[in-house]
């Protein structure tokens, strides 16, 4: 390479203050490659570009309002959102539950990572929401609302499942309960969500049992047609003993994606109960996805 | 291993060559705050240059610029506030440059501050605030924003 072609700066010192380079190019050329060209084949630059976006998203934890707000921009930004944000998002509050429902690994530290998971049934601003929101109870007028922390338990679902479908894997998070005015009892709510769910023994049974669709309840998550497990004859024992509510007041809807999504009465507790009596909390901890967030006190950021 | 500098007083030099073939030459203890650099520089693959052909001489320079004052000065108070002066650009276009450079050459402070700075452009503020900072057009109907606004409310139900 000739010297006369070359063009070396010197940088010694912090008295170089490098303001404007010294002999370079105007401050607005931008040709050639790399970082810093003009991609004029490519609109997608700058705030548009979703490796830009996944960078400044993950210095703020995936915040979901400003996740939610950015959405809303522009056709872009959403389908960004839809593909890549959203996905970070439940990757970063759930890594381990993430990896069972993908079957993609978790990354080991010191290993080069995996490939993410590109795509999750019922879309991933779905299984955001189903992460971070309560539904509530449209049936007790309980009104939806954000929770940033919540346990998801793979033990729970299996109390959810009838024995035939016991090998289904199914996390159904802990109840959220509510007061509800004028009522007596507490309202809980909970929400779930099913691994591979077009190949599991639930969905068999329910097409099976040509369970009709329900007309005037549809999945909080992704808005898709949902059964309920009750009309079907699925509901267990086990599940309304799991979460302490009165025999037979519950409802629990499964979506044709896979989500869940129920409330029922929570039975008053005696001082002498525990909160599960009957089945064990024994969880292993592998078994349990918690939704927090990585900041100190264990709380999503919102 | 580096190229020695002319004087014999002089700490080593790395020259690192932009993607349009700017050579810039800095004192390892200057370029090894990109830990992408430093690795190239243990891994003793530096002779005749590191070629980094994913930046351009433009914003090569001015992460250069960053990189010799954090590591030259100690005062935190002068680095915060050089930090500002630094990310102060009118120029929306080479902020976003310098995330994707602080990126690939694994500058941590760099990237924080970059990644930092564009983020208080975004939380907290409304989606037509958004769209004004950063100059972007609405292409949905109106029904489809209503639609989009009643699917992303829920985040703000509290």
């Amino acid at each position: 390479m000739s010297d006369g072609a070359r063009k070396t700066r010197r940088f010694f010192g912090a008295s170089s203050s490098g303001a404007g380079g010294s002999g370079a190019g105007s401050a607005s050329y931008r040709g050639g490659v790399g970082i810093g060209a003009a991609r004029v084949s490519d609109v997608n630059t700058g705030i548009l570009d979703e490796n830009v976006l996944a960078l400044v998203f993950r210095s703020i934890n995936f915040d979901p309002k400003a996740l939610c707000t950015v959405a809303r921009v522009s056709r872009r930004l959403r389908a960004v959102a839809e593909r890549v944000l959203w996905r970070e998002l439940c990757i970063s509050r759930a890594p381990r539950m993430v990896a069972s429902l993908t079957g993609v690994p978790v990354g080991v530290a010191g290993a080069p990572a995996p490939p993410p998971p590109g795509r999750i049934v019922g879309g991933w601003p779905a299984l955001a929401k189903l992460l971070l929101f309560c539904c509530g109870a449209a049936s007790a007028a309980v009104p939806g609302h954000f929770t940033g922390v919540s346990r998801f338990s793979k033990t729970s679902g299996r109390s959810f499942l009838s024995r035939r479908c016991r090998g289904d894997l199914l996390y159904v998070s802990d109840p959220c309960e509510h007061a509800v005015p004028g009522a007596a009892d507490d309202v809980g709510a909970y929400r779930g969500v099913f691994r591979g769910f077009m190949r599991s023994r639930t969905r068999a049974c329910l097409v099976g049992r040509r369970a009709a669709l329900e007309t005037r309840v549809r999945c909080p998550y992704c808005g898709a047609r949902v059964w309920s497990m009750v009309a079907a004859g699925l509901v267990p024992r086990s599940a309304w003993r799991r979460l302490g509510a009165y025999e037979g007041r519950l409802e629990y809807y499964v979506c044709v994606s896979g989500h869940l999504h129920g409330n029922c009465w929570l039975a008053r507790l005696t001082s002498s109960d525990g909160e599960h009596d009957g089945d064990s909390d024994d969880d292993d901890d592998d078994d349990d996805a918690s939704t927090e967030g990585r900041s100190d006190d264990g709380h999503v950021p919102s | 291993m580096a190229s020695a500098g002319s004087g014999d007083e002089k700490a080593a030099t790395v020259t690192l060559i932009s993607s349009d073939n700017e050579h810039f030459e800095v004192p390892e203890a200057v370029a090894t705050l990109s830990q992408t650099i430093r690795h190239m520089i243990e891994d003793g693959c530096t002779d005749g240059g590191v070629p980094l052909p994913n930046v351009t001489g433009r914003i090569l320079a001015k992460v250069l610029e960053y990189c010799n004052k954090h590591a030259a000065a100690s005062d935190k108070d002068e680095l915060e506030k050089f930090d500002k002066a630094f990310v102060d650009i009118d120029d929306q276009a080479t902020l976003f440059d310098l995330v994707m450079a602080a990126n690939y050459l694994d500058i941590r402070g760099m990237l924080d501050l970059t990644c930092q700075t564009i983020a208080d452009m975004i939380k907290g503020k409304s989606v037509e605030e958004i769209r004004e900072t950063f100059n972007i057009k609405n292409d949905f109907t109106p029904e489809e924003e209503a639609e989009i606004r009643r699917e992303n409310q829920w985040a703000f139900d509290d």
